[in-house]
Parts: C-alpha cells; structure tokens; sequence
C-alpha cells in the first residue's frame, strides 16, 4: 500500500486514471474515476499508474505516470494552464 | 469412505467423448452493466468476508458466522442494526461458494435455513444415484457433457435454484467474488462483472451454479469448467466489453514487472483474457497477449488460494474499483474496516504418521494436492496480514503528516480458525479433533452442523480483535465464549489526532 499525493493548483476535482496516452499532447482516453480527488494524499496498492484530472479548466500536463512504492509517499503535480 | 473412493472411481471412469465448452456471449451492441461504487455509510462497519473451502464443512461453517452476525445489534442513527446487514463484500471458494452464492441470494436472514439444508443433503448419495444411471451414461457421450455438468446439476439441486448471475452483484449491491482457478495460468479467476466483461459474456446470463461449480469443481473428481473466451470470436467479441478498465499502464510501462510483479502478472493475464494489444511507452511496440486462452479451463478456486482472500484484497485495493478502501478512506466512509476470514481447514491425524506402508500415487497425490492447496492459503494470508500492516501505516501518515483527519480508520482482522480453538484440556482437544475431523465431502454426519455452529460461536466471541470491535461500536449479543485475558487485537488502533493536525486537508 502506497500514498501518491496529486497537487493541482486549479482546487480540489476528480482524479482519472487509464492507459498512458501516445503523447503529452493527447488526454487519457477512456479515463477511470478513481473517486479520489486533487490535493488530498490517496492510498493505492504499489504499481505503475497513469493520472490525470476529469476538470473543463485547462492543465498541464495532460497526465503523469507515477510509481507508487510502499512506505515512500509519492508526489505529482498538475497546474493550471493560462491566465 | 469406502462410498466416496468408489464414487471418485466411478467418477474417473465415465467421462464424455467430446466437450461442450459453456458460453453465453454479449449480443452485438450489448454491453454488461457496470458495477457501481459500493455506497458505504461511515456510521456503519465496513465488513468483508471470506469463506474457505472445505465442501460442506465449509459451507455450514461460513453460514454459523453469519448467523451470529445476524444476533448482533449496534445502535446507528438512533435505529437497532444487525451486524449482518453491513456484510459489503464476500469472496469465497469452492464448499464456501455454495453458501456465498446463497448468502448472495437469499440474505443473510436464511443462514439457519441453509445450514439446516446442508445438514441434511447427502450430495455424494445425489452424486452417486446421478453416476449409476444410465440416462448418465447417455448424456455424457452423447450430448458432450462431462461430469462437472453433473456436479452443476448437484449444486443447482443444493440451493434450490437456477438462478442466473443477474440476481448476484446487482450493479449496486453487496459484493459477491465467487473464484475459481485457471488451471493453465494458475491465475485467480472470479465470477464477477469485471472478469466476465474481460471474456466477453453476458454477466446476467451466466447461472449462479455455473460460478459455485467452477469455484468447486474439485481437479480429478470432477472434469474442470471449459468456458469459451468469446473475447476471442472473429473478427471480435460481438458486444460491446467495458472499455475504462485501467490494468494497462502496468504493461505500456518499462517499470511495470518492476513496480508489483503480482500486479504485473494480473494485468498480463486480463490481456489475454480481453485479447487486447498493449502499446509500449516510448518505443511505441505492439505487444499481444502472452498466450490465447480462446478456452478456459477452470477448477476448483482453493487450486490458488484456499482462503478467498488473493480476490478479496484485489477487490479491496485496485483504484476505481467498487470496493476500494482508498477511495472509501479518502471520501471520509470508513470508520470501522472489519474482515471476517473463515477458514475451515482441516487436518486430520493420518495413518500415515505411523506407518512404513508403500505410498502409492494416490497417496501422494492426495497428500501433495492437499499440502500444495494449504501451502497457497498460507501465502495469501501472510500477503494478506502484510497488507492490513501497510493499510495502517498508510492511514498515520495521511493523519499525521497530511492532516487528512476523515482516513483515520479501525481494521478489525477476525480469522475464524479451528487452530484457535482451545486444546488445553483432553476435552478441549476432543471438541477440537471432532470438527477437524469432519471430512471434506458434500455429505455430512448426523450433529457436524451443531459442532460446527458451536465453533463459529466460540471463535468469534474468543478473537480479541472481534472484541475489540464488540466495545468500540457497542454490539449487543449474548456471548459464547469468555475473553482470553491479557490478549489484545495486534493491529494498532486508530491514530490519536493532535489538535494542530485538526484541519481539513489543503
């Protein structure tokens, strides 16, 4: 069991999860709520994950991969694009 | 004992020229309903169980822990509440699916009902009259029927319906995780929605007994469950399979087997299931599947994992699952996690201790399959314990060091186990020899239910953490069994919060 922390400075919105997209330019297709929302740590068996944020605000990047390993707490951050 | 060798003889005699694989596809355009997020209250446990195998041994036992949880009452919301109405998830195996799927069914109300039935069905004088008649005889050679069809029929007998999976994981229901193993993988393989939408069949078709079949379809007595994997029809599957099913990372990345082999080599497993190609990050390579299971052969669920809990924890922990207790500790839904886990294993003396006689292959076959089926049970429980330690490790940090106050949870881990039964006293010892001896068959002896029932009623009320939760949520029940003094609950308690962690996350 391992903590990932997803940072987003656009507030508090559900966190997604699917297969890792082709590119950084194209969204998760297909996307999995995860019931788990942004700014909050969230406990997930240890493994290879792909996240990103079901929200209409524009963010970069589109999605992270993140290892989340026991014991060792795990951050990955998403910001808002534009003014 | 001599019935049920001649009964495997017969068994192992008569079998079918061809096999008929089971199939129930999605229609073109279909799709299976998704299972929805279990919608849990925090003013209420949070309980998940197990049910061993161990035929009807198993099945009674398993039905005399719920009925206990049926006579115990808290107070919620100013209303009286049964312990058994908060059962959210069960996962179980082979003898323990039969009285899963009827806990599924029926409630937990009928577990008297059911154990009074088990009580009095004689399933090998069922098995046997089917095997000794010729019409049989007929139908297995030419119908393309095997024995476990056979078996199907018994179970279908047993619970007294035919009803389909539609009436079990209703899309927003109490979770039932019926398993078997894949014989060529050695993978888990449970009767839920997930896993059926992966091999492309329509969840609502699929009889309940063709799952307790599977999950019971003991190898050598009873031929394995075939299903076709209809993810494997040309041009595809003809349906529509749910298509947000998040195993794929795990694969596409480099880091993958390196991040949880387990994890690895489940996601690689419902690729093929799903015979789906899996594009590798960076590089951009088609990966397919590791093999074409177009067939799957199924067996008895304790092949894997004896206790159920390999399925439970999967259930418990995959992200955006229905049962996931991060999503349910982080939305502030779980207060009190309590996990039932009945074992009815048995190890009864054997001749063999004390005698120089020729093993024969029987011999060891039956010695090995039985310390093989007990040695994978053993795993799953260590993994499983290692798991609850992480889960609370996971829960202080979020506490302490995120000031996430509302993931701040009890665990409850209660093993119903008759090593735990006292043997201190020759009587003890006795009363312990008397329900390890009850064989593992689909008959019992005239009073095995009542030593059974006896049993789960001092296991539960002697498990210091079942006492624990007893005074923390302030259950009501009449006790069958003095607590042990001085023994405590060995999983730590919910985090004392100081005040200045007193604060709503960022």
């Amino acid at each position: 069991m391992a903590i990932v922390r997803v940072r987003f400075d656009g507030g508090n919105v559900p966190v997604v999860r699917g297969a890792i997209p082709p590119n950084a330019d194209m969204p998760i297709s297909n996307p999995t709520q995860t019931g788990f929302t942004t700014n909050q740590g969230i406990i997930v068996a240890e493994d290879e994950y792909c996240f990103g944020l079901d929200t209409s605000m524009p963010y970069t990047p589109l999605w992270q991969t993140v290892q989340a390993v026991d014991g060792v707490p795990a951050v990955i951050t998403f910001r808002k694009k534009g003014p | 004992m001599k019935a049920v060798a001649g009964l495997l003889a017969a068994l192992t005699l008569l079998s079918g020229c061809g096999v008929k694989p089971t199939d129930y596809p999605l229609a073109a355009g279909q799709a299976n309903a998704v299972q929805a997020p279990l919608d849990v209250d925090p003013d209420h446990p949070f309980v998940v169980m197990t049910f061993s195998g161990g035929g009807s041994r198993a099945a009674a036992l398993a039905a005399a822990v719920v009925r206990r949880l049926n006579d115990l009452h808290y107070t919620a919301g100013g209303e009286s509440r049964a312990l058994s109405q908060d059962i959210a998830v069960v996962s179980s195996v082979s003898g323990g699916s039969v009285y899963a799927a009827d806990l599924g069914l029926n409630g937990p109300a009928h577990a008297a009902s059911f154990m009074q039935r088990v009580q009095d069905y004689d399933g090998i004088g069922w098995l046997t009259r089917r095997f000794l008649n010729p019409f049989t005889w007929l139908s297995l050679q030419f119908e393309s029927e095997t024995r476990i069809a056979v078996l199907q029929e018994m179970i279908e007998d047993l619970l007294q319906t035919k009803a389909t999976m539609a009436a079990l994981n209703k899309p927003s229901g109490q979770l039932t995780l019926l398993n078997a193993t894949d014989m060529v993988a050695g993978q888990v393989f449970t009767f839920d929605r997930q896993t059926l939408d992966d091999v492309c069949m329509d969840y609502d078709r699929v009889p309940v007994s063709l799952g307790v079949t599977a999950s019971a379809a003991f190898p050598f007595a009873f031929t394995p469950v075939l299903l076709h994997n209809d993810s494997y029809l040309q041009p595809a599957c003809p349906g529509q399979r749910n298509p947000s099913l998040p195993y794929l990372a795990t694969l596409q990345s480099v880091s993958g087997p390196y991040a949880n082999l387990e994890s690895y080599r489940t996601a690689r497993y419902r690729q093929s299931l799903r015979d789906e190609v899996v594009v590798e990050q960076g590089s951009g390579d088609k990966v397919p599947p590791y093999r074409n299971p177009v067939y799957l052969r199924l067996v008895d669920g304790g092949v894997a994992d004896n206790s159920g809990l390999t399925a439970l924890r999967r259930a418990l922990l995959q992200t955006g699952a229905p049962a996931d207790i991060g999503r349910l500790a982080a939305q502030s839904r779980l207060r009190h996690l309590v996990v039932i886990a009945v074992n009815a294993r048995s190890d009864p003396k054997s001749d063999l201790d004390n005698s120089t006689q020729y093993t024969t292959i029987l011999t060891q076959a039956n010695a090995i399959s039985g310390t093989l089926v007990d040695s994978a049970s053993s795993y799953s429980a260590a993994v499983f314990q290692d798991f609850i330690k992480l889960l609370i490790n996971d829960r202080d940090t979020l506490v302490l060091q995120d000031g996430q106050t509302q993931a701040n949870f009890a665990v409850y881990p209660i093993s119903i186990d008759f090593d735990q039964l006292p043997n201190a006293t020759a009587a003890e010892r006795q009363q312990q020899e008397a329900v390890k001896s009850i064989a593992t068959s689909w008959t019992l002896k005239p009073g095995d239910v009542k030593l059974l029932d006896a049993a789960a009623g001092e296991l539960l009320w002697r498990h210091p953490c079942f006492r624990l939760l007893v005074s923390d949520i302030g259950l009501q029940g009449q006790a069958e069994a003095p607590a042990i003094p001085g023994l405590r609950c060995p999983v730590e308690p919910p985090v004392q919060i100081p005040a200045k962690s007193r604060r709503p996350p960022a």
